[in-house]
């Protein structure tokens, strides 16, 4: 400090306040560069000593795992006599490791074995500790005790995180629609979701979609609960799980939903019914064909790809169309819904451009894209 | 006359104080944003399991366009590498653009290709395309080929826009090593945000002396070289603490041309990358941009920070000031095609912030220190300078600088502590007490020499020579 003290003085002395300050900036630069040095080495010091202690804590953990997964279920129960918890449970980090080890190892896991680990989990009040951090300041430990809450099924978290499925945060926000899903056990626990005032992401949809197909296909027979929601984004999901887990039932909402005004519901309506195998609608979106998007009209071709000669000359005024899109789907419908033996003397009858020759031909190698 | 001189120098010093004043504080607080969203994105995605995109059957097709020129003696490695990407819908396009040698062959070859009737739709201009292939074998069904005609980088870029069939298309450099999952990190943005999202841009990394074995990153170093370690500190500086701000901040001008993932609908509509630049990353994005702007549609363009890219820089003075000329060249052709932007407040933080920033500290900073340097000399001559004063301002120049490469190796180590060795740490602390030295004023003669030849109306890409991830260590 005497150092600096005495430069400082001969930098005013000799050379004005200018002086001083780029002095002053010179030290502060360099202070603070020192300090970012410091801070990085630090830092690697505590990673290497956290990994150590990680490693050390994570073989404690995993013989008790082990212990409580190999032997009968009073083995669990004795643990509380133990002073496992004042020794290796005392602190912060010591509990969520733990966490961490029995999420993961429940992940892997079903019945007897996965109860045993749930015991485990509350025999050691670590769904209290989650349950605490629901409550949390911190938006990424209140998202993370969400997803260990809904992995270790702990039902009693239901009212506090349906308050979080209208948290300004993204991530707290999707993981409580997955934790509603997967915690609430009746059939409409979907349902929630139509009351969400705000888009569904794809991001959301998509873990949704995972947790839906996790529970079992057979358990999902009808999404119409979703086709009324607030928000077009739950509509589409909505649609799209339908179509996917196949519910013959949602049919004839789906038709009304074929003539909604957004046109991303109407184009997943029609690939929906495509998919259900509906062929009820044929008429109805013949008629309509004209007045639809691009986007809307080629669904349509999809969907009557194979429904016979009533759409003939709509294809093919499709495969004329200046639309690639349109001509191209028209083209796949053309070749895999018609008898070649009919088609190919009906084709070399029209005068057709060389590039929708090149459709006809790309829709015939199966190794090419559709539309 | 005596006067007159003062007179400019007080002004010219003014000028050069406000600048150097401006440059350092927009660093500064480009590095504390960065910083914040460095932050929430690790807090964000610490527990995020990229494998429910994997196996998820409504996750969007991406379709990745690799142009290849001349790349025979490592095309196959480099395809191979990239059917491996792990991705449920993906869709390998490479582009061969008229290769001079027998790149085509060697992927027939390998590939087991044949010609195929493919129909698509060419909404974008670009050369002839002579033939599209796909393999026989169902192992390559991910991959398609397309030969065309040469017509340059950005060229092939279009053609493979037009032919993939993907919702989202990723550009990248054939020649890059690409992690495993860096499609379904680079893809997620694009699931989860509020507004259309348009691009993402990644980190891209220096892998020169990296243990790299058929097509994979098997460890991690620092470069050997002097001149790539340099740029392992630049890349840093660049990527943690500048892109990671602009984005935040919503001011993203520019997304690597080796790796960047754009929704290939808006790409197409604006019209895909300009043949006319040799900076046809960067036009493409500030187009893109103003595109959605213009219409009045909300958008974001992202950017991660993982490091998910790892391409060879160059290591010889040579090489580097053939890039670095062609980048200053890219970067004065984009600001002057999208002048409309300058201080427009209709762009935004684009306009107001993010253009003023490149004109004045990307473009600018070369000429403006080249004056500096030139103005001492000058009153140097006259015996006119304040020595101990000058002494000073360099000290704290060179402090200055120093802070801000610590601060780049510490984002570094917080964020994704790349190199594990502390010997590493060590040589990058070295690179960055040397680089101003050794480095800095061989980039500002570099960017000099691209204003020069961007006057004289210089198109070329200038030949990018480049060793090998596989050649021996001496």
């Amino acid at each position: 400090m005497n150092v600096l003290k005495s430069l400082s003085e001969y930098a005013l002395a000799n050379h004005g306040h200018g002086m001083l300050f780029i002095f002053w900036l010179i030290f502060t630069f360099l202070f603070l560069a020192a300090c970012f040095l410091i801070l990085t080495l630090l830092s690697r010091i505590s990673k290497i000593s956290d990994v150590k202690k990680e490693i050390k804590l994570k073989s404690i953990y995993e013989v008790l795992i082990l212990d409580v997964m190999e032997e009968e279920h009073g083995k669990v129960k004795s643990i509380e006599n133990r002073s496992f918890q004042k020794e290796h449970l005392s602190t912060r980090f010591q509990k969520q490791l733990l966490v961490n080890e029995l999420v993961a190892v429940h992940k892997g896991l079903d019945g007897a074995l996965a109860e045993r680990i749930r015991q485990l989990f509350k025999m050691l009040e670590l769904d209290q500790f989650c349950l605490q951090k629901l409550n949390s300041g911190r938006w990424e430990v209140k998202a993370s005790a969400i997803n260990e809450i809904r992995e270790m099924q702990i039902s009693e978290a239901i009212p506090l995180i349906e308050k979080l499925v209208f948290d300004k945060e993204f991530l707290v926000r999707g993981n409580a629609q997955l934790a509603l899903l997967e915690l609430k056990e009746e059939r409409d626990s979907i349902g929630f979701l139509a009351g969400l005032g705000y888009a569904l992401s794809d991001w959301e949809q998509l873990r949704l979609h995972e947790s839906l197909k996790a529970r079992g296909e057979t358990k999902h027979d009808s999404f119409q609960l979703l086709f009324d929601a607030k928000h077009p984004s739950v509509i589409i999901f909505g649609v799209r799980m339908s179509s996917y887990f196949g519910c013959i039932q949602d049919i004839p909402a789906l038709t009304q939903l074929s003539k909604h005004p957004n046109e991303e519901i109407r184009y997943q309506s029609i690939k929906a019914l495509r998919n259900l195998g509906d062929f009820e609608a044929e008429s109805d979106l013949e008629k309509r064909f004209e007045s639809e998007t691009i986007k809307v009209k080629t669904a349509i071709l999809e969907y009557l790809q194979g429904t016979g000669y009533n759409s003939l000359q709509l294809f093919l005024d499709a495969l004329t169309s200046k639309d690639h899109q349109l001509s191209l789907m028209a083209a796949f419908g053309l070749k895999r819904g018609y008898d070649p033996s009919f088609l190919e003397p009906l084709l070399k009858g029209l005068q057709l451009s060389e590039a929708v020759h090149l459709c006809l031909k790309h829709a015939e190698d199966p190794r090419l894209p559709a539309p | 006359m005596k006067s007159a001189l003062e007179t400019f120098t007080y002004y010219f010093d003014a000028v050069l104080l406000v600048y150097t004043i401006a440059i350092c504080s927009s660093y500064i607080l480009l590095a504390i944003v960065s910083a914040q969203a460095l932050l929430r994105y690790k807090r964000k995605n610490a527990n995020t399991d990229y494998r429910e995109i994997l196996a998820s059957p409504i996750a969007p097709t991406v379709s990745l366009i690799a142009p290849a020129y001349n790349e025979s003696l490592t095309i196959v490695e480099n395809v191979r590498s990239l059917l491996a990407l792990q991705y449920p819908e993906l869709e390998i396009v490479v582009v061969n653009d008229g290769s001079k040698d027998n790149t085509l062959e060697k992927l027939i070859e390998n590939f087991d290709l044949e010609p195929v009737p493919y129909a698509f739709d060419a909404q974008i201009k670009h050369q002839e395309i002579r033939n599209i292939y796909k393999s026989r074998q169902e192992i390559y069904s991910r991959l398609l080929i397309v030969d065309k005609k040469n017509g340059g980088k950005a060229d092939a870029l279009n053609s493979g826009l037009n032919v993939s069939s993907g919702r989202f298309a990723a550009c990248i450099d054939v020649d890059c090593v690409l992690s495993q999952d860096a499609i379904l990190k680079m893809i997620k943005p694009f699931l989860e945000s509020k507004n259309r999202t348009i691009a993402v841009g990644g980190v891209i990394r220096i892998a020169n002396s990296c243990v790299i074995e058929d097509g994979y990153l098997k460890a991690i170093h620092v470069p050997d070289n002097m001149i790539a370690r340099f740029q392992v500190m630049e890349y840093t500086r660049a990527f943690l603490m500048g892109r990671m701000g602009w984005s935040k901040a919503d001011g993203l001008l520019l997304i690597s041309g080796a790796f960047g993932l754009f929704d290939r609908e808006i790409a197409i509509a604006c019209g895909g990358y300009d043949h006319s630049t040799v900076g046809e990353d960067m036009e493409l994005i500030v187009r893109m941009r103003r595109y959605m702007i213009e219409k009045g549609e909300k958008y974001e363009v992202s950017f991660i920070p993982d490091p998910l890219c790892w391409t060879e820089a160059p290591s010889t003075h040579k090489i580097l000031s053939r890039q670095r000329n062609r980048w200053m060249r890219g970067t004065i052709e984009t600001l002057l095609m999208h002048k409309k932007m300058f201080f427009n407040p209709k762009y935004g933080v684009l306009g107001m912030l993010s253009y003023p920033y490149w004109f004045f500290f990307e473009w600018m900073a070369p000429i403006i220190e080249t004056f500096g340097i030139v103005y001492f000399l000058l009153l140097a001559l006259l015996n006119l300078p304040n020595w101990p004063f000058f002494f000073a301002l360099m000290g704290s120049v060179y402090a200055f600088a120093m802070m801000m490469s610590m601060a780049a190796i510490l984002f570094d180590e917080l964020s994704y502590h790349q190199y594990k060795r502390f010997k590493d740490i060590l040589k990058l602390i070295v690179a960055a007490m040397l680089e101003p030295f050794f480095h800095h004023p061989f980039a500002v003669w570099w960017g000099i020499q691209g204003n020069i030849d961007f006057i004289r109306g210089k198109k070329s890409w200038g030949e990018m020579t480049r060793t090998g991830f596989n050649a021996p260590k001496k």
